[in-house]
């Protein structure tokens, strides 16, 4: 099967850079497939679990804390805020700030911070996925709907 | 007499060797600092380059007219500038301002108001009653994603205002630990890369639309294009100090070296007129 090179950069490393066989993402207008020889398309990426088939079959979950994607003829390029392979994720660390938003989004206030708490929110839902997804020996699509 | 001008001698010989070993000290801090900023530098490159790839692919594939790519006519200049809060960094901030400057002369506009990151820069600025529209101080050693985050919205806020109509970003481009080039580029409007005459090399789809794309990515673009340049400053400053603490150890040696030698000859001087003296006195008594 044909492949396409997808790099993950976040502004402190690269995290992901491999030929692959199909990404399954998420914009903001909702979940996206990119296969080899997608038309060349900018879009931003909200938070989401990114799935990753490679060459050998595996595949793999990212967590992407919401950034751009871009696609052209010479691969995909994810632009993440932040980004974890699952077996990098401090799951403790990724419930309380699960919590925290909670709490924030719980108590209300004005629509800045409640859009924030709801942002932060879905990074460690998306986080807390990737992870859990490791222990249970689960390789489907662990795709989430969080909004 | 003699003795009196040994004494002083010695004294200034301990004096430059206290001297040369704070430098010594500030030499090993800088570098141990360097090492970390420009870890931190490098790392950011990927992001860096790629955000400007995106950005540059974006912005030629399209003629949409976001506030923050249309050229206006030029009333103001908003310079953005990068410096450090401390001194004794060599020639460091001197090589900054004066690229700065040098900038602001050569691209005559009625005005120019500065928008300074360092408290060198800030003092430099004020001293000369340049407009000051903001200013950023105590960045400490390890400047963050949001620090940048904040001088962005500074800088979209003076230019969706009408308060500047181009801003230009003057900081230190780190190449190694001995070599810095102060380098200005322009932030906004964002460049749009020369097109060729075939237009543009792709069509990029955007999703949900161009506008939407943009209205995320260019506030992003700058956030990222002023954290490289902070980090990048930062590891230049260090490796400034550093090599500014260098030579000032070396001088000091220098320095010992030749009153050490200076003060082994007066030392020799006077054994030798002692023995004079005594010899005389002997000779004298016999």
């Amino acid at each position: 099967m044909a492949t396409f090179r997808l790099r993950v950069v976040t502004p402190e490393r690269t995290v992901f850079d491999q030929a692959v066989n199909e990404i399954i993402t998420r914009s903001v207008e909702g979940e996206l497939g990119i296969l080899p020889h997608h038309i060349p398309i900018i879009t931003p990426l909200v938070a989401h679990v990114l799935t990753v088939y490679l060459e050998d079959q595996s595949v793999h979950h990212l967590a992407i804390a919401g950034g751009f994607l871009e696609v052209n003829e010479q691969g995909s390029l994810i632009l993440a805020d932040a980004a974890e392979l699952s077996e990098e994720i401090d799951l403790p660390r990724a419930e309380a700030a699960r919590d925290r938003a909670q709490t924030r989004i719980d108590q209300g206030g004005e629509d800045h911070d409640l859009h924030r708490a709801q942002r932060a929110m879905a990074r460690a839902l998306s986080r807390i996925a990737v992870a859990q997804d490791v222990k249970s020996g689960n390789r489907g699509n662990a795709t989430l709907l969080v909004e | 007499m003699a003795g009196g001008g040994l004494q002083a001698l010695r004294r200034r010989i301990r004096s430059v060797q206290n001297t040369q070993q704070i430098t010594r000290a500030m030499k090993m801090v800088a570098g141990a600092k360097l090492r970390r900023a420009e870890t931190r530098a490098r790392n950011a490159h990927d992001y860096f380059n790629a955000i400007q790839a995106i950005t540059a692919h974006a912005v030629e594939g399209t003629s949409m007219p976001h506030p923050l790519l249309v050229e206006r006519p030029l009333k103001t200049t908003g310079m953005v500038v990068i410096t450090s809060d401390r001194g004794l960094a060599g020639p460091y901030n001197a090589a900054v301002l004066r690229q700065a400057v040098q900038h602001i002369k050569t691209h005559p506009v009625p005005d120019t108001a500065v928008l300074v990151v360092g408290r060198k820069g800030r003092d430099y600025f004020r001293f000369r009653n340049q407009r000051l529209l903001d200013e950023f101080v105590n960045l400490g050693d390890e400047p963050t994603y949001r620090h940048a985050r904040v001088i962005a919205d500074a800088i979209i806020g003076h230019y969706l205002e009408h308060t500047v109509d181009v801003v230009y970003l003057t900081y230190m481009q780190y190449i190694n630990a001995m070599n810095q080039v102060a380098k200005t580029i322009r932030l906004l409007p964002v460049e749009r890369p020369e097109m060729d005459k075939a237009g543009p090399s792709r069509r990029y789809l955007f999703e949900p639309e161009a506008e939407d794309v943009f209205e995320e990515l260019l506030p992003r673009y700058l956030e990222v294009i002023i954290y490289g340049a902070l980090l990048d400053s930062k590891a230049s400053e260090q490796g400034a100090r550093m090599m500014a603490m260098d030579s000032a150890s070396k001088n000091a040696e220098e320095l010992i070296r030749k009153m050490i030698l200076e003060r082994n000859r007066l030392r020799q001087a006077m054994i030798t007129r002692e023995i004079a003296e005594l010899v005389g006195g002997a000779e004298a008594l016999s």
